[in-house]
């Protein structure tokens, strides 16, 4: 009696082992299989969305990102994007978007021009953020999307001030001055030329992300710039504004730019752009 | 060994063979599915490589454009220049170990060349392409040639 009391209790010791093994076993591939799903989700989205940035530079325009997906974050460093810090694609366009930010996204493209057409950039942003405007002048508000969300300085998530401004640990601040972006809360400062372009970029993104992008496009219209001058000095000897639209070239000097180009085309002369 | 400690151990056998089976399962699975992620992106790169063809010859850097409106065409001269000055950081960040060329007549202009250092092939796109030549201000059908080194 005692002995097949033992074997009975054995028997048990047995059964609860073996299931263990098998319950341990099922949620481990469970885990896992959510986890190659979720993968599987998120190089879905990556991709999405840099299909949808090309898109976005054809021409310039507002559109939304990611409605269609479940919950994302993400990230950029300047070179990659990266999904729930999963799957990432290399990114080959200048955008302008917080070093990690949730979806879905407000996507706005607009063309950089120095007059010749230098880049198409993208701005990214949560589709949920408020913006509050200070000192702005009339043509930055007609170029601003009618989309993005404008609202009292209470409410909004991201304070835009030309002039001076406060630090503010519950929002993004930013304060243009002179040819100064200032990050106030991070208290970093940047020198711009005072493109538009670079306001939607600081508004936008992240102090490091602008920072780069910003290098990026300046790189990009220094590289242009020095292909329109040596496409001048092909021409040197045919007109004599290609000299003169040299000079204003190297100057960035954009009203004599755009008349000399007129000027080339008007005497029959091969434009620069 | 008695007849029932014989059976538990066959038992304890037959389960610990039927879990080694369901880890490699398990193990053969996971790898199909990460395999099968992994070619999704190798597609979706191949597909951008594709495409490049068609972007390059939009680029501002070679697009063919009068007072800003683009003609379509690939500049000749701009093309001319471009091959001078994209040997810079931001080119090989834009396009990577890729070599642009543009045959046009005789002349053969090498526009981009960064090579990876340990290549093992070349996978090379091709496509006809209009390009203006100002000087004489003629239009002629060139090649454009994209290769990737892998």
């Amino acid at each position: 009696m005692e002995k097949r009391g033992q074997g009975i209790q054995f028997n048990w010791i047995f059964v609860i082992v073996a299931g263990a093994l098998f319950l341990i076993f099922f949620a481990f591939f469970s885990v896992r299989y959510i986890d190659l799903e979720q993968s599987k989700e998120n190089g879905k989205i990556v991709r999405a969305l840099d299909s949808s940035i090309l898109g976005a530079k054809g021409i310039s325009q507002y559109k939304v990102f990611g409605e269609d997906f479940s919950d994302f974050v993400l990230e950029y460093n300047c070179e990659r994007l990266y999904i729930n810090e999963d799957q990432f694609i290399e990114s080959s366009s200048i955008i302008f978007v917080e070093d990690k930010s949730e979806g879905p996204f407000s996507m706005w493209s607009q063309d950089y021009e120095k007059p010749y057409l230098v880049d198409t950039v993208v701005y990214l942003w949560n589709f949920d953020l408020k913006f509050y405007f200070s000192g702005v002048s009339e043509e930055f508000m007609d170029e601003i999307p009618n989309e993005l969300k404008i609202t009292s300085e209470g409410n909004a998530d991201v304070l835009v001030y030309f002039g001076g401004a406060e630090p503010n640990p519950n929002k993004k601040v930013i304060a243009f001055n002179g040819n100064q972006i200032w990050y106030v809360n991070e208290d970093k400062y940047f020198n711009y030329n005072g493109d538009n372009v670079f306001v939607y970029g600081a508004m936008f993104s992240s102090p490091d992300v602008f920072e780069c992008s910003k290098n990026y496009l300046e790189e990009r219209k220094n590289s242009l710039k020095e292909l329109y001058i040596k496409k001048a000095q092909y021409f040197g000897s045919k007109c004599a504004e290609y000299g003169q639209i040299i000079g204003a070239l190297r100057d960035d000097n954009i009203n004599s730019i755009i008349s000399l180009n007129e000027a080339l085309d008007n005497h029959g002369c091969e434009v620069i752009y | 060994m008695k007849k029932g400690q014989l059976q538990i151990q066959e038992t304890g056998f037959v389960i610990f063979i039927v879990v080694v089976i369901l880890l490699i399962g398990f193990v053969l699975f996971y790898q199909f599915q990460i395999r099968s992620i992994e070619n999704l992106n190798e597609k979706y790169q191949e597909d951008k490589f594709e495409d490049m063809i068609s972007f390059v010859p939009s680029m501002p850097e070679l697009s063919y454009s009068v007072r800003g409106d683009q003609k379509g065409s690939i500049d000749f001269y701009k093309a001319r220049a471009f091959a001078d000055v994209s040997d810079n950081e931001y080119y090989k960040n834009l396009f990577g170990y890729k070599k642009i060329t543009l045959k046009v007549s005789a002349d053969t202009l090498v526009l981009y060349d960064n090579k990876l250092s340990s290549y093992t092939g070349i996978r090379k796109i091709t496509s006809p392409v209009s390009v203006y030549n100002a000087w004489d201000e003629k239009y002629y059908v060139g090649v454009l040639e994209v290769e990737r080194y892998v």
